[in-house]
């Protein structure tokens, strides 16, 4: 008896909540104010992340931690409704911290999620092996006789991205030949681009093997925008990544990657024109989102990677500024 | 070039896979086992992890270094739960998000909302605070105990409780039509 009644309370609850994502979606953003947290409040917010139901929090996850847009993250966690969810999850936390009207802003819910998910890598691999499992046949014949299928799907899709590919090296190759009289260096340089409908891989491909090459850490930024304080840097084995926020809590970020690390590089390019531009003495890629301006180059054997909520003329001045 | 497109990029890949499972099946299996405490339903968790890695693989392989074992464990883990909303399975660890098997205090209200017209309590919940339809959306619709509740909202357990009875106290008033009493409760 007590299970029909709790079963029929979490059937109009869900309902209601239903309406509430709704609701809190169709808001007008512009109307919204948003607030900034401080390293304390940043500190229990992360706190209150850990306790949302997992699908909320996973939410989070993806959205701040992994740059993932609802699309892949309901695909992923086999969510529904992602984009209407976020907004209210992020409601609710507002809420929860108190601050009324006012809603947490980006910069403070991205690093109170890092917060979360660093302590969760923490378990993970803090964690003590007390059994083995022993897979079916099954599985192991599936991971055995794999075929990786990319995204797009579809064989046909498949062919018209790898045709793609090869019209863009093909367009590269002959972009670099024309370049080599100016820099012999940057003859074989050149960018896959894979452009997909919300996506595009960058790819840098052919970096010569120059006996000059530089450290990630010997190039130096020499300019930033005033206001732009350096709050957290990464170094990773072929990166190094500088985090920038302004006193309104835009970002800046600088990444510096070593073109043999192999990697590819994602990036939100929906609705964006990506403009090819010269700099540098070699090819460079510009575009800007409703949110961010991105600007990726190569100079002196390293990658280079800016995005940020400044101007495209703001964002070049910036990757001007960057020398050995 | 288009030749060694095609035959590196899969070979990269299936490498990719490769090594992420020999790195990680091991402790996601404790992971999903120390949650369903079923062998059998581990091992399914952490297949279904790594067929939906491989079918998502260039965005995985793409993610940086630091960033690929949290996203696989919390695949892992959202499988993991899968299988619980599936196979309605009994959960034996706390660390398990919110979900909770005690009978609480709802005792009182248990018979009396099962009488209830589902359009006319919807109405009702709208009508409620948006803070009162948070703990009951949490209490309910997202089936957290009261303890999380309490944690979430830095009250006491007891508090938490006694504010789930005045809530469903009030949908009753709401319910009844004693609009008066319920604005005074």
């Amino acid at each position: 008896m007590q299970k029909t009644a709790k079963d029929m309370m979490k059937e109009i609850c869900q309902l209601s909540l239903q309406n509430e994502f709704k609701r809190i979606a169709k808001l007008n953003i512009s109307n919204i104010k948003y607030q900034s947290l401080s390293t304390g409040q940043i500190e229990q917010l992360a706190r209150k992340i850990a306790l949302l139901p997992s699908e909320y929090r996973n939410i989070l996850f993806f959205h701040y931690c992994f740059n993932s847009n609802p699309n892949e993250t309901d695909k992923m966690l086999e969510t529904e409704n992602t984009i209407n969810k976020l907004p209210y999850i992020q409601k609710m936390l507002s809420s929860l911290m108190g601050l009324e009207d006012l809603w947490i802003d980006e910069g403070s819910m991205k690093k109170a999620s890092q917060i979360v998910l660093k302590e969760m890598t923490k378990d993970y691999e803090n964690l003590k092996v007390q059994g083995r499992p022993d897979y079916s046949k099954e599985f192991r014949r599936k991971l055995k006789t794999i075929t990786i299928k990319g995204n797009p799907n579809s064989i046909f899709m498949q062919m018209a991205k790898r045709v793609a590919v090869f019209i863009l090296v093909c367009i590269l190759s002959i972009s670099a030949v024309l370049v080599v009289s100016v820099e012999a260096r940057e003859k074989m340089l050149g960018w896959i681009i894979q452009v997909y409908p919300k996506f595009s891989i960058f790819t840098l491909q052919n970096t010569n093997d120059d006996n000059d090459l530089v450290k990630l850490s010997d190039l130096k930024i020499n300019y930033v925008p005033q206001g732009f304080e350096l709050v957290d840097t990464h170094e990773g084995r072929t990166m190094l990544i500088y985090n920038y926020i302004s006193e309104k809590n835009e970002e800046l970020t600088i990444k510096f990657l070593d073109p043999s690390g192999e990697g590819k590089s994602y990036y939100d390019t929906e609705s964006a024109k990506v403009k090819e531009i010269k700099f540098k003495d070699a090819k460079a890629y510009t575009w800007e989102t409703d949110a961010l301006t991105y600007f990726i180059w190569y100079q002196d054997g390293v990658e280079c990677h800016i995005s940020g909520n400044l101007n495209q003329d703001k964002i070049i001045k910036v990757a001007d500024g960057i020398s050995k | 070039m288009l030749a060694i497109l095609f035959s590196i990029m899969p070979d990269n890949e299936r490498d990719f896979v490769n090594k992420l499972f020999s790195k990680m099946n091991i402790k996601m299996y404790n992971i999903s086992f120390n949650i369903l405490r079923d062998k059998f339903d581990a091992e399914e968790a952490v297949a279904q992890t790594f067929l939906k890695i491989i079918d998502n693989i260039e965005r995985i392989s793409a993610l940086p270094c630091p960033q690929i074992e949290p996203y696989c464990v919390i695949i892992l883990k959202n499988e993991t739960m899968n299988i619980i909303r599936k196979r309605k399975k009994v959960i034996h660890v706390e660390n398990v998000d919110h979900f909770d098997h005690k009978d609480e205090a709802y005792d009182i209200e248990e018979e009396y909302l099962q009488a209830l017209n589902k359009e006319k309590l919807l109405t009702c919940i709208n009508r409620l605070s948006d803070e009162d339809k948070t703990l009951i959306h949490l209490r309910f619709a997202n089936e957290m105990g009261f303890k999380h509740i309490a944690d979430l909202l830095g009250i006491t357990e007891e508090a938490a409780k006694k504010r789930g009875q005045r809530i469903l106290k009030k949908l009753r008033q709401f319910y009844e039509g004693s609009d008066e009493d319920a604005k005074d409760s």
